[in-house]
């Protein structure tokens, strides 16, 4: 039986809005939709997440995953250390966002910044304004950055989570695959199965956040028309975080004379919607996907990096406040042709735009105006792999791609608080930038000794209108060496791409970033090692070393009263991080993991600031425990099995952002803190026959922590405010 | 070896081989991350000559501070370079004033601790009134590169406070004359609540009163808001031919911004000398400044050659005017220093280096330019007479530490940039 190659997944349709694609695979001989695994699923249609408890360790550890080399494969053979969030998993821990699984796999660290999440891989954090743009987050193989920032939206704004099948994080570098921005990890969203889609999957949950209202609806359909399927999904959330306070810790917030002494937050409210349609053609000969998305968010900014607590009544009588408010649509085509026995070719196409939606607006402390921003793009993203795979034990990708990106330049415009006019000379600018990267890359795996020892390959070149080539590569082996055991060695480089708004950015108020039309791209070699070791069915254990060398890293320097990103830093460490699973059939699943990031740095500055915050790591915790377990419980109605889920998160200390020490004058840190969240939960509840009906009782932040995570503008970020909330699902 | 040799036993070699031995990993990965969280630190040499920097690196007044850091550091390379003073080499220690009295004392207070023998700054006077006596006291000479102080008769001239810039008054004076002789008769002066920008507001409004003009109003602005809608409101119900700023640029760009916002067309602005940075221009709307005018002490070296030099050492970074005067400060010590011959270790006699702070930059003798402070000090060292001739003219100190012969100019806001006339 030959091996096939499992095609990078893509695809997009859409005229209004939405969807996204799929996996096909069944067949073992026929290539899989792209990015998505291509083996057999293991339990069919009737036993999803009606039979969780039934998914053994030994099923969840050998899940098929195609990120790593744009191959179907098994965790233990991909070349790249990756985790493997499932459906099970979704519904079990009850995320209710992607940001939200990510804070519980192993090497993460997100800063909730109460606007769009913060990720940080292994030591290395983005800082200021990086909405998570160190990793690269896809649907399917196709990225969803939001290109001005290279941001990655993260929440219920993403993906429908009942058209997920399953989240593939690899912690590492993978430009040599991806490209650009596929920095310290990639986040791969796979779809789910049409033949294992439901009819109809809605959620809808409710309670309180604080003392706040709050709601989510998550409903995905689906349906088989023939050799066309068809699926559609839209998500949405209103949730309110007011009344945070600001940090103790924060050494200068700025906040409008308006509220001054105010100490909580009045609007930290958050609105997200995403829609999905993805229509699939699938034949023996391949197929032609076609998806597209549609997403917003606004927030209310009372912790945004302008001015801080700005809701509220002014003096005049206005009503004021930051609110952030962007959206974003892709439409995506994905085809693959089977053009041999040996070779298939796949093409995939998208089409992106973005922009600031127009209830954006900006406070920066005046009575006087406040700040709409103007910024858009738009673009495409070309891509096209010739599959070879011989025999079953070698394969081969080679591709090539184009990402055209048109960027509208920041403009911001002054908005009078008496008119709600802009301001004499305030227009847009119309400045515009076309940016270009043209990319190719080889990748290959080959079984050097069958079912035991396999080494991956790959080198991609890119080159940039603006910032020229860069080269990358990955390489390593991958063995299993009997009795469980298993073993990974891998290196990997990668790059990290300026971003138009760093390289473009204009102050809102005097002291804000400034654009440097200079910056480079920071880059990053990795060296990295995992043993693993399944003992039985039921424990299984890995634990892995990574070395990261950090070069040109952008750090904001200032320059004059603005803060401006220039390649002046270098780091480099090590990251040890370890994980053991541990399951008891159906009545009792566990995990805990720990790990240590032991970093250096070199500001690349000297003087006053340089000699301030030394070399010690900061912002990224120097350790983080995190654990989990899931337990049947006797059941208080006949024939209703309970389920109590639990996961807690021990976050070590934290050393403030550079920016916050040098507000403070020394160097300080933010207190370790407990994230403890808690379910109750339903399981094969069978309101209607054959039909499961899921309800559950979740808290999250259970103990109320209020300490903080470090922010970037003179105040800290405190921990998001205990929600509890009642979430019902029904499939059918 | 035996199993290892046996074909049967192979698979349980192989387990062998690969089972964890805790206490070696936990060796070994505690060797790793020790070898990774040992960092090169960088001893002092307690040989070193401190100079101390006192600078608003952050505050309401931050913005300045680093590139006037790398002013005093890029000279310091270029004395280390050529061998330091005294035979020993420079050590510039830098804290930060935060704009804040008692940051400031605090971190004087760290310098002195530090062994400083100057000390450079603060950003205002003041700031550096309230740290005249703890500097005195310790025998630490004080040097104020860009300020002048607010009031030249309060200070006591036993324990001359070297002030490179001229004064609030002079500089004031300068800008009413400029003020009237561009037509404008009825003008708003708007100035924050330090003592160097109320001098500085205050000598405008003598100076255009005493000449004929009318000032409308005198507004203050206090330093840590975040808006001054009232007073732009004030100030623009006035109707003025000009408008007067004395601010940082911080509270100066806001003010520009909101008056900008509350008039229908651009403003005549006339700016204090700490408003000509290009850090003021990027952080007001464009084109609210078109036309701004003011004063500010006259550079004399306006070549590329210092530019290019602070752009090679600095990532490109390009030096505020303040810079040009950060660099003198510190090229004169150097020269001075040196010029006292002092031997041993410790700091030299603080009469001497006081009196030698004097003579640096007073001739007779050959001058020393900005990129000669090599040549000069091999020269003190055989024994000639030279002096320091800095990028800001002729450094001639009054008994009081003021500066002599303090130069103003001209300059005019054309395109977003700042075009000096030299009028």
């Amino acid at each position: 039986m030959v091996r096939r190659l499992s095609p990078r997944a893509h695809p997009f349709l859409l005229v209004g809005l939405l969807v996204a694609q799929t996996v096909r695979a069944e067949e073992p001989a026929a290539p899989a939709a792209a990015a998505a695994p291509s083996s057999k699923p293991e339990s069919g249609p009737n036993a999803s997440e009606e039979n969780l408890g039934e998914l053994d360790l030994v099923r969840l550890l050998n899940v098929q995953v195609s990120t790593a080399s744009k191959t179907s494969e098994s965790m233990d053979e991909a070349p790249a250390i990756i985790s493997v969030v499932t459906r099970e998993d979704i519904q079990r821990w009850g995320y209710q966002s992607v940001a939200e699984a990510l804070q519980h796999v192993v090497g993460f660290y997100l800063i909730d910044d109460h606007i769009i999440a913060n990720t940080g891989v292994r030591g290395v954090t983005g800082g200021l304004g990086a909405e998570s743009g160190v990793i690269k987050v896809m649907i399917d193989g196709r990225s969803v950055s939001y290109r001005t920032t290279s941001g990655n939206w993260l929440g219920v704004e993403l993906v429908p989570l009942g058209s997920i099948k399953q989240i593939e994080i690899i912690r590492g570098p993978a430009s040599a695959l991806y490209g650009a921005d596929a920095f310290l990890g990639v986040v791969n969203i796979i779809t789910v199965d049409p033949a294992q889609a439901k009819t109809v999957e809605a959620r809808v949950a409710g309670g309180y956040t604080s003392m706040n209202p709050q709601g989510r609806v998550d409903v995905v359909g689906s349906t088989l028309l023939g050799p066309i399927d068809v699926l559609v999904g839209v998500a949405a959330e209103s949730n309110d975080r007011s009344g945070l306070d600001m940090p103790a810790s924060s050494p200068a917030p700025l906040i409008p004379e308006y509220n001054s002494g105010q100490r909580y937050s009045r609007d930290l409210h958050r609105s997200s919607l995403v829609a999905q349609l993805r229509a699939g053609y699938r034949t023996e000969q391949g197929h032609l996907i076609l998806s597209g998305y549609a997403s917003g968010i606004e927030r209310g900014g009372d912790f945004a990096q302008w001015s801080q607590f700005s809701s509220g009544v002014d003096r005049a009588g206005n009503a004021v406040g930051t609110v952030v408010s962007l959206g974003q649509v892709r439409l995506n085509a994905d085809s693959l042709y089977h053009v041999t026995d040996t070779v298939d070719l796949a093409l995939q196409g998208t089409y992106f735009q973005g922009g600031v939606l127009p209830q954006d607006r900006v406070e920066v402390a005046s009575n006087l105006f406040y700040v709409e921003r103007d910024f858009a793009y738009r673009g495409v993203d070309v891509n096209m792999e010739v599959r070879w795979t011989p025999n079953e034990r070698f394969n081969a990708i080679l591709g090539a791609e184009t990402v055209f990106d048109h960027e509208s330049l920041p403009n911001p415009i002054r908005i009078s608080k008496e008119t709600g006019r802009a301001l004499g000379g305030d227009a847009s600018s119309g400045a515009t930038r076309d940016l270009l990267n043209v990319g190719t890359f080889l990748s290959a795996n080959y079984q050097l000794v069958k079912q035991y020892l396999k080494a991956s390959g790959g080198v991609r070149y890119d080159h940039h209108n603006l910032y020229g080539d860069q080269l990358t590569g990955r390489g390593g082996l991958t063995s299993n060496w009997g009795g469980g055991f298993g073993t990974k060695i891998l290196y990997g480089s990668a790059f990290k791409a300026p971003t138009p708004m760093l390289l473009y950015s204009v102050p809102l108020r005097p002291g804000d970033v400034i654009g440097n039309e200079n910056l480079k791209p920071q880059t990053i070699q990795t060296v990295e090692a995992q043993l693993s070791w399944k003992m039985n069915r039921s424990f299984s254990a890995s634990t892995g070393v990574a070395y990261n060398w950090l070069f040109n890293k952008a750090e904001f320097t200032p320059q004059g009263l603005n803060q401006t990103a220039q390649n002046v830093s270098s780091q480099q460490g090590l990251s040890w991080e370890t994980r053991a699973d541990y399951t008891i059939g159906r009545k009792f699943q566990s995990y805990a993991s720990f790990e240590i990031h032991q970093y250096s740095r070199d500001s690349g500055q000297e003087g006053y600031k340089a000699d301030l915050v030394g070399s010690a790591n900061n912002v990224f915790p120097n350790w983080v425990g995190r654990a989990g377990a899931s337990v049947g419980l006797p059941s208080f109605f006949a024939a209703v099995p309970l389920e109590f889920a639990t996961q807690a998160i021990v976050v070590g200390p934290r050393v403030a952002s550079d920016t916050n020490i040098f507000e403070t004058g020394r160097i300080y840190t933010l207190d370790p803190y407990v994230w403890l969240n808690a379910s109750l939960s339903t399981r094969e509840l069978y309101l209607i026959p054959g039909h499961e009906t899921y309800f559950a009782i979740r808290v999250k932040n259970l103990i109320g922590g209020r300490q903080a995570d470090p922010g970037f503008s003179g105040f800290d970020y405190p921990l998001a405010p205990r929600e509890v909330f009642f979430e019902a699902r029904h499939s059918y | 070896m035996t199993e290892r040799n046996d074909p049967k036993s192979r698979p349980h070699a192989q387990r062998a081989h690969f089972r964890l031995r805790p206490w070696r990993t936990a060796l070994a990965l505690g060797s790793l991350f020790a070898a990774t969280s040992c960092t090169e630190a960088v001893k002092p040499n307690d040989d070193d000559i401190v100079i101390g920097l006192l600078l608003p690196f952050t505050g309401s007044t931050a913005g300045n501070g680093a590139n006037f850091e790398r002013a005093v550091l890029l000279a310091a390379d270029r004395i280390n370079a050529a061998g330091g003073v005294l035979g020993r080499s420079i050590r510039v220690v830098a804290a930060d004033s935060h704009s804040d009295v008692e940051r400031s004392r605090s971190s004087v207070e760290t310098l002195i601790d530090a062994g400083a023998v100057a000390i450079l700054g603060p950003e205002s006077p003041d700031i550096a009134l309230t740290l005249i006596e703890a500097m005195n006291a310790a025998d630490v000479a004080f040097i104020s590169p860009l300020v002048g102080a607010g009031s030249e008769t309060e200070l006591d001239c036993t324990h001359p406070w070297f002030r490179m810039a001229p004064s609030a008054q002079d500089l004031g004076a300068a800008l009413a004359k400029e003020i009237f002789a561009d037509g404008a008769r009825q003008i708003a002066i708007i100035a924050a609540d330090t003592d160097y920008d109320r001098a500085f507001g205050s000598a405008v409004a003598s100076r255009f009163k005493r000449l004929g003009g009318e000032v409308l109003s005198e507004i203050e602005l206090a330093t840590r808001k975040g808006t001054y809608d009232a007073e732009v409101r004030e100030a623009a119900l006035l109707s003025p031919d000009a408008f007067v700023l004395a601010a940082s640029p911080r509270i100066g760009a806001t003010v520009a911004n909101e008056i900008d916002a509350e008039l229908d067309q651009t403003a005549q602005w006339y700016l204090s000398p700490l408003l000509k940075t290009e850090i003021f221009l990027e952080n007001v709307a464009p084109r609210a400044l078109e036309g701004a005018v003011g004063v500010a002490p006259r550079i004399f070296e306006r070549g590329d050659s210092f530019p290019s030099a602070f752009r090679e050492r600095w990532l490109g970074d390009e030096p505020l005017e303040g810079a040009y005067f950060y660099y003198d400060a510190m090229g004169l010590l150097a020269i001075a220093l040196e010029s006292t011959g002092f031997e041993g270790g410790g700091n030299p006699n603080f009469a001497d280096f006081r009196q030698a702070l004097f003579n640096a930059a007073a001739p007779p003798g050959e001058a020393v330019r900005w990129f000669e402070l090599d040549l000069g000090l091999e020269r003190l060292r055989k024994g000639d007479d030279i002096y320091y001739s800095g990028l800001t003219g002729p450094l001639l100190f009054e008994s009081c530490g003021s500066r002599r012969l303090g130069v103003t100019e001209r300059f005019t806001v054309k395109s977003g940039d700042f075009v000096s006339s030299g009028r």
